[in-house]
């Protein structure tokens, strides 16, 4: 379909002016996206980054890499709570099913918060993922990643996301639930 | 010939398509932050006044559930109530921390006592053993070691001990130090 429209154009080329011409022509590659589903990207949160239970004095610091390691300093963990990373879907459906293979280039980027629930308060900061290349991200930074070997109509990669906790206790305790928002824009779809 | 190029350069466009599109999630980080326990000594471990009769072995035991039991040739020195007595009683401790969590105590089973004589000399007198030190604690008296915070973050436990005393003893000012660790469990 998109290959007679183009025909089209060129034929019309031939008589019109270059402006003309930009009008057309954009008109037609529009004309057969509307006739395919529109491609579309989305991202789901499948599991929360876990830090556990601790106490700590005034002030303390966990972290919970993407890999799993836990560390921490002025804490102490409290019973068999477990600590973990987030862990996210990205999911793009092309919108057609052309056996092409494809790379994505995406841009990721994770909004930490700060939450004060009675005497304590926690702040999210530096996240780090699994996903190559991807170093630590401050709150708010971006990172590009380019999700590589797409070859059906659906692509999805799974990854997973640490950060650290910093608290600061002036009285009692707190269960904090903290949100954390990724937000995944869709640079291109390159062919591989 | 310019006119084609600009048309070229809109097909390639078309071939592959630049796109620009968002998703977002809403994930969640979560932690319990706990407040740390306190322990506070409202009195201490105390056998009293002890007399033993001569030639035999006495123990005092304080049990933080049924009290004072005396064996063997030990005996107390002096009668409950009366001026200047001694009464033997378990330590106590209050602990602070976070409502409705479980707490454990950690002390030894045993620990040394060492005297001080008491004929003027101020002498050093052979060390005491304190065996079979237990806790209980006011919220769960039969789980021995391990209580729970009541919704107020508080408790209070006992802690006792059995004085074994050797025939021979010399009359003397007997002290140990006993540690405790409170934690969270």
């Amino acid at each position: 379909m998109r290959r007679v429209a183009l025909f089209t154009v060129l034929a019309l080329a031939r008589a019109m002016r270059l402006y003309q011409l930009i009008t057309v022509a954009a008109l037609a590659l529009h004309a057969p996206a509307a006739q395919a589903a529109a491609p579309a990207i989305s991202v789901l949160a499948e599991q929360d980054l876990r830090f556990g239970t601790f106490f700590t004095d005034t002030a303390g610091t966990r972290t919970v890499s993407a890999t799993g390691a836990v560390t921490g300093s002025a804490i102490v963990p409290v019973g068999t709570s477990t600590a973990g990373p987030a862990q996210f879907t990205i999911t793009y459906d092309r919108g057609n099913n052309a056996n092409r293979a494809y790379d994505l280039q995406v841009q990721l980027i994770i909004t930490g918060v700060s939450l004060k629930v009675g005497g304590v308060t926690g702040v999210l900061s530096s996240f780090d993922t699994d996903l190559p290349g991807v170093g630590t991200l401050l709150p708010g930074q971006s990172a590009f990643y380019t999700i590589k070997g797409c070859q059906r109509q659906i692509c999805t990669r799974t990854f997973r996301v640490g950060g650290r906790l910093d608290v600061t206790r002036a009285t009692g305790g707190a269960a904090l639930a903290l949100a954390l928002p990724l937000t995944v824009v869709l640079i291109a779809e390159v062919p591989a | 010939m310019i006119r084609a190029t600009a048309l070229i350069g809109l097909l390639a466009a078309g071939f592959v398509p630049a796109v620009a599109w968002a998703a977002s999630a809403q994930g969640q980080a979560e932690a319990t932050i706990i407040a740390p326990l306190v322990i506070t000594r409202l009195s201490d471990l105390d056998f009293g006044t002890v007399t033993l009769a001569p030639g035999t072995t006495g123990s005092v035991t304080i049990d933080p559930a049924s009290g004072i039991r005396f064996g063997g040739g030990a005996s107390a020195a002096c009668i409950a109530g009366s001026d200047g007595c001694v009464l033997a009683h378990a330590s106590r401790f209050a602990v602070r921390g976070e409502a409705g969590r479980n707490y454990g105590v950690s002390a030894p089973a045993g620990i040394m006592a060492s005297g001080t004589l008491l004929d003027g000399s101020s002498g050093t007198a052979p060390d005491l053993a304190i065996a079979s030190i237990q806790v209980r604690t006011q919220s769960r008296p039969g789980n021995g070691f391990s209580g729970t915070l009541d919704g107020e973050g508080r408790d209070i436990f006992d802690i006792g001990g059995a004085l074994i005393v050797p025939a021979g003893t010399p009359s003397a000012r007997y002290r140990a130090v006993l540690p405790v660790i409170v934690t969270y469990s």
